[in-house]
């Protein structure tokens, strides 16, 4: 008798642990993950938490995990502030859970190249003239006057999508454009 | 920035156009030196050491510059401003002093160091700027200008005593239980979108962290939603029994 009540009592705790999983399963399948687009604001290692300004959304913060994907970034390191970054996330309780932290990269356009360190140090020992290039810092011109790559003239970006080609040098050299960082 | 501008160039027919996407940062790492121009030279809030011998910084130099001779620098590391972002620009009349100068001052972790490329002081007057003649200063005096939104140390202080500002520590409950500023309330960073309601809007609003790195978020976040807010961008370290310390 006793031996049967044991059996009944496994089987019953059996059926609800399947029906547990089956439920959980089910419920993580249906858990929505959102993706954001946004400019990092900051980043915290110590609170795993990353905050990102989101057009028409305003400041939104996530917490990040051991189990967040970094892409285009080892860790949360590499995600600095001002630069572009997407967030997929979920809702973990009262907070949002970012499933995976892409740091946005520029595409390089058709027929640019890119040119390493070692490459524009040989080219500034030689110097503009024997160079033949135009090193040009695409930077606010506030950061060109604070420290800028010798040899460097300054063409912020947003001058030269209103100024137009008239601001760049004339044709025939190597221009090697520079900013912040590799975004 | 610069792969858009590059785009831009290849759009109007340029031939080799390239982009150092590495830029700045790269640049640094690698162990280059940046150069500052004479207008943030003149007119920023920056340390200026002129590295040249004292009788010739005393025929011509900088205004605002101190003197430490070339020599000397590596023995005056105490000199510098304790607060390791003071932007540095090294001068002299041998460029290679001042790319030494750079390297030392990274060593000691200052991280925004940079030269001029002085060329005398005949050049800066006939660029229309001004030169000093004379006793040239020997100790470093140099403030941290606040950005918008930062507090001062002092006023850090004033708003623990005040009623009218409340402090929220944005750490987390281990960090805010292990010790801090009497009278903070704690919110930690990840729950402040949710918990907005318990933050009175007609008082002043300080948020603080550990280093100012959530801070700044915070502030961020509640200046978006219409606090009059402020944060430490400054070191705390505060014990169980109320007592702290802030630093830079």
């Amino acid at each position: 008798m006793k031996k049967k009540r044991w059996f009944v009592a496994l089987s019953i705790m059996v059926a609800t642990g399947f029906c547990l999983s089956f439920i959980s399963v089910h419920q993580a399948a249906a858990e929505d993950v959102f993706k954001v687009k946004g400019n990092v604001k900051g980043v915290s290692g110590k609170a795993k938490t990353i905050s990102l300004s989101v057009k028409g959304k305003g400041s939104m913060v996530f917490k990040f995990n051991d189990k967040t994907r970094f892409i285009n970034a080892k860790s949360a390191r590499d995600m600095k502030k001002g630069e572009a970054a997407v967030v997929k996330y979920k809702s973990a309780g009262p907070d949002m859970l970012a499933v995976s932290i892409t740091k946005a990269i520029a595409k390089m356009p058709g027929g640019v190249s890119v040119i390493k360190t070692p490459e524009v140090a040989a080219l500034l020992k030689k110097g503009p003239k024997a160079g033949n290039y135009a090193l040009i810092d695409a930077r606010p011109a506030k950061r060109y006057k604070a420290g800028h790559i010798p040899t460097a003239i300054s063409i912020p970006v947003t001058n030269l999508k209103k100024g137009g080609k008239g601001l760049l040098p004339a044709k025939g050299k190597t221009l090697i454009f520079y900013c912040g960082g590799p975004t | 920035m610069s792969p858009k501008s590059a785009g831009l160039a290849k759009k109007w027919g340029y031939g080799d156009v390239k982009v150092y996407s590495n830029g700045v940062p790269g640049w640094k790492k690698a162990g280059n030196y940046l150069v500052s121009t004479i207008d943030f030279v003149m007119t920023g809030n920056i340390v200026l050491v002129d590295l040249r011998s004292p009788q010739v910084v005393n025929a011509g130099h900088i205004p605002r510059a101190v003197n430490i001779p070339f020599k000397d620098l590596s023995g005056a590391k105490e000199k510098f401003p304790p607060s390791k972002v003071a932007p540095i620009v090294f001068y002299s009349d041998n460029i290679e002093d001042s790319k030494k100068a750079v390297n030392i001052a990274r060593k000691w972790g200052y991280k925004n160091n940079t030269v001029f490329p002085f060329e005398g002081p005949k050049e800066c007057v006939a660029k229309g700027y001004e030169i000093s003649t004379g006793e040239v200063a020997r100790d470093i005096h140099w403030v941290r200008k606040r950005d918008i939104g930062e507090i001062s140390l002092k006023d850090m202080d004033t708003a623990l005593k005040s009623d009218a500002i409340k402090v929220i520590d944005v750490r987390g409950m281990d960090e805010y239980e292990s010790g801090h500023f009497p009278g903070a309330f704690n919110i930690p960073l990840d729950t402040l979108p949710q918990r907005l309601k318990e933050i009175p809007k007609d008082k002043f609003i300080v948020v603080h962290c550990k280093t100012g790195v959530r801070g700044e978020m915070a502030y961020l976040l509640l200046k978006e939603k219409g606090y009059a807010v402020k944060y430490l961008n400054a070191k705390c370290k505060c014990k169980p029994d109320g007592t702290y310390w802030i630093w830079e």
